[in-house]
């Protein structure tokens, strides 16, 4: 299937725009290691991480109610790149913005990818206060509040979940539907936050503080 | 399919229980359910393929495909939209069911036989006797012999101590709280979780035999992943956590006289109104969650038991009569997410070991319970749900709040960037409090449908939920007595998630006994029409946690109904 030049610029924007998102939240950091000295901890963007938010904007929810929402073509990714964009435009017009704007990072994006990492998370902040235009959004957003709200936590709980699970250790098989997915080595942010992986069990049992007395019931 | 007398409309926390009630009872039941089996033959591939039709016979489990299932894994298992533990078909390619929610927060049911409880963290408290007694239609004491049933049938226990466990204990104690090693709580304190989690093995510390040995034989092995769906135990009825669909669902099936149908979505119930009967039940409409096609069954009577937004859902796209209550009085228990980091050295003196480690042992192994405002829980879980909690917040980003100097708080709000880090880096040295408040009924709350949208089984639920001012308050009365319980235990810095009213993880009272049921559970404007799920509850029972009240209540129900109509 061929893929028209102007869904690859589609595509790049969205990319470029989940990318800036991710890298907000979970930025690369230095980690003092020992005396020999610091390490670099792979952030969101590095792990991909995007691309999981992306693939559940587009994938959660189903066909028929898609329809129903005039979603078909875009699905969830695109206009919530847009719902960020006119966040990030209305902090850049009311003058809000703490760094100047760099458009060089992430060339294919909108404004929200040329904010500082600080100004995205202002600007989702202006979003999540409803300080912009709901008239001005596209569907499903267009004067839905309730929904603008919900988005701007899982714009957040998506990078989380995605970076700390074992999603970025599906390798080459990340973006296959979920019963095709492999884990192809240990995930990076397990291996982060210290956590062995799944386990048989563990010898840490420590007694009980009370025990129970079952009533013998008759049936 | 050959007659049935009672169809039962899903498999989860309150399903399983009222239909191995009545097959016990010698009545035959057909249990249907929306979602996929996992852990039967019959199924091998339940997310890929469509499979058999139904099974009625314990032969039927298969405790290496149920391990190979629950590969403990979190995004596989407990992703809210391709997990194996979501709220949609078992078709894993498709997209999960649509609902549509009024506020920021998480929806989190499954569907599948063992509904919600394949996720849940199997803690079993009793309602508080305050929330019951001259509230409800019915007595705390009338409650008693069924909780014991459920009780010894599971069974529950107080959970085993691990170091999470008793870093909670020490901080309730220096708090000044004392340990309440009861059943029917009247008053504040803390006490180990009763949990339908099956003892550890005596052989949990003995070095000859490996780890995995141990999980397959009988007992809990201190894995946990009770959140992922625990896959432990020597065969599907001997899991270590007792979801339903390991513990009453075999015993369903060794009645001789029950039948489960998966994948099989029940879009309509079917009534008839006679002159001798009233309005009444006589089936259900179904559809083939893989073929789409559909196909009407009968039955004498007929269980709801599809959950607190379900229930609900189907009764209005049914058209059965209104009814002011129907879907309305919906209470969650206002959830709230308090965590406190702590230091090595710190803890050392305490636990022995310089980390908590908050993967080991049941996922919810303490609590504290203060009827009047309601409980706190300890929570471990693995770093990607654990992280996630940090996320959903009424405050937005952290940077926005600057502690004062009176506030039992470091940190309040969403972590992002190096804090979230920071804050991850020390996930193994984390304990952290889940809140869980005794919300009241308020009847703007609920379920309604939505007017333009449906899907492949009817218009979509629209789910709402505000607390009342007297919730709010109630909640931050208990963050601030979690944030205290982690003070006292030495935790160097506290982080107040603040999470949105959205929350739910315990839905209850949406068909309100009293108001849409009658106190044995039969609805007042169908007859032979009977609701087993949490939808019955009248109020959130205090804060305690809702299921074995929902069992209780079911196995109840199932004596009621033969009474009534089998004798
Ligand atoms: C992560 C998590 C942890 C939890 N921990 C605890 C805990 O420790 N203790 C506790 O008490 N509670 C806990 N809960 C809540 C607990 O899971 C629920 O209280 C309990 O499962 C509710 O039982 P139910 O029968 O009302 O609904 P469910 O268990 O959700 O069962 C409903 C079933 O009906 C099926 N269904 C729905 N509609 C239809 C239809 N139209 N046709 C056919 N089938 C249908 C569903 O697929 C589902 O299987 C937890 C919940 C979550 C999400
Ligand atoms: S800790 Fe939980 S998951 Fe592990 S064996 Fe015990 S009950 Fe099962």
């Amino acid at each position: 299937m061929g893929i028209s030049e102007g869904e690859r610029t589609l595509n790049r924007y969205i990319r470029s725009t989940f990318q800036a998102l991710v890298e907000a939240i979970i930025p690369p950091h230095l980690k003092y290691k020992d005396y020999l000295g610091t390490a670099q901890v792979a952030g969101a963007q590095k792990l991909h991480v995007y691309e999981y938010v992306i693939w559940i904007l587009d994938h959660s929810i189903a066909l028929p109610v898609k329809e129903q929402l005039n979603l078909v073509n875009g699905a969830m990714s695109k206009p919530t790149a847009e719902l960020l964009d006119l966040g990030a435009a209305h902090l850049v017009q009311t003058g809000q913005i703490l760094y100047p704007l760099n458009v060089t990072v992430f060339p294919n994006g909108g404004p929200f990818s040329a904010l500082s990492k600080v100004d995205r998370l202002r600007a989702i902040t202006l979003i999540e206060r409803l300080d912009i235009n709901l008239e001005n959004l596209s569907i499903p957003y267009k004067n839905n509040p309730e929904l603008v709200r919900i988005m701007m936590d899982v714009l957040n709980e998506l990078p989380l979940f995605g970076h700390y699970s074992e999603w970025t250790a599906y390798g080459t098989t990340r973006l296959f539907s979920p019963e095709f997915r492999r884990v192809e080595h240990f995930p990076l942010g397990w291996f982060q936050t210290g956590y062995p992986g799944p386990s048989f069990g563990y010898r840490d049992f420590r007694g009980f503080l009370a025990t129970f007395k079952h009533k013998k019931v008759d049936d | 399919m050959s007659n049935f007398e009672v169809i039962v409309i899903g498999a989860g926390g309150g399903g399983a229980v009222i239909a191995k009630e009545l097959g016990e009872k010698g009545l035959k039941v057909l249990v249907l359910e929306a979602g996929p089996w996992y852990g039967n033959k019959k199924w091998p591939n339940p997310n890929s393929q469509s499979g058999a039709e139904s099974s009625s016979t314990s032969d039927d489990l298969d405790v290496v495909l149920h391990k190979q299932l629950l590969n403990k894994f979190e995004m596989n298992m407990n992703d809210l939209v391709t997990g194996r533990f979501r709220w949609g078909p078992a078709d894993r390619s498709r997209s999960q069911w649509f609902r549509n929610a009024d506020q920021k927060g998480v929806i989190w049911q499954c569907s599948g036989v063992g509904g919600t409880t394949q996720a849940y963290t199997a803690n079993c408290p009793r309602a508080y006797p305050a929330a019951i007694d001259n509230v409800w239609p019915i007595s705390y004491r009338e409650l008693i012999p069924y909780y014991e049933k459920v009780e010894e049938t599971l069974p529950v226990n107080f959970a085993a101590t691990t170091a999470k466990e008793e870093l909670f204990y020490y901080g309730a104690k220096k708090a000044g709280w004392h340990l309440i090693p009861t059943l029917d709580v009247t008053g504040p304190g803390y006490r180990p979780q009763p949990n339908a989690i099956l003892p550890p093995n005596k052989n949990i510390t003995n070095l000859n035999l490996s780890e995995e040995q141990l999980s397959w034989m009988e007992g809990c092995t201190l894995s946990g992943h009770c959140i992922n769906g625990c896959p432990h135990g020597p065969s599907v009825d001997k899991m270590a956590k007792r979801s339903t669909n390991v513990s009453y669902v075999p015993l369903a099936l060794k009645t001789g006289n029950v039948c489960i149908r998966p994948n099989a979505f029940v879009i309509k119930i079917v009534t008839e109104n006679t002159v001798s009967k009233g309005l009444h039940a006589v089936g259900v409409k179904i559809r083939d969650t893989w073929t789409g096609e559909q196909e009407e069954l009968r039955a004498e009577i007929v269980v709801m038991a599809s959950g607190s937004i379900e229930s609900p859902r189907l009764w209005l796209n049914s058209g059965l009569p209104d009814n002011q209550w129907v879907g309305r009085g919906l209470v969650n228990h206002y959830m709230d997410w308090v965590s406190g980091i702590f230091e090595e050295k710190d803890l050392i003196p305490i636990l022995g070991t310089s980390d908590i480690n908050p993967f080991v042992g049941n996922t919810c192994g303490a609590r504290m319970d203060y009827p009047g405002l309601g409980a706190l829980q300890s929570v471990g879980m693995s770093p990607g749900l654990t992280a996630s909690f940090y996320a959903v917040s009424e405050s937005g980003y952290s940077f926005l709040h600057t502690p004062g100097m009176n506030d039992p708080w470091d940190i309040r709000g969403r972590l992002f960037g190096y804090e979230l880090k920071e804050t991850m880096d020390a996930y193994r040295r984390t304990l952290n409090i889940l809140v869980s408040t005794d919300d009241e009924v308020n009847q703007r709350n609920g379920i309604t449908l939505d007017p333009l949208i449906r899907d492949e089984n009817g218009f979509v639920p629209v789910v709402k939920y505000q607390p009342t001012k007297q919730s709010s308050r109630k909640r931050s009365k208990l963050v601030k007595i979690a944030a205290e319980l982690l003070r006292k235990a030495g935790a160097k810095k506290i982080i107040w998630t603040n999470w949105p009213t959205g929350m739910m993880i315990h839905i209850e009272s949406t068909m309100r006994m009293g108001f849409v049921v009658d106190q044995d559970c039969e609805t007042f404007q169908v007859k032979r029409l009977y609701i087993a799920d949490n939808s019955v509850h009248y109020n959130s029972l205090g804060g305690v946690n809702p299921t074995l009240t929902t069992q209780a209540l079911a196995t109840r129900t199932a004596e009621k109904l033969v009474e009534k109509y089998f004798n």
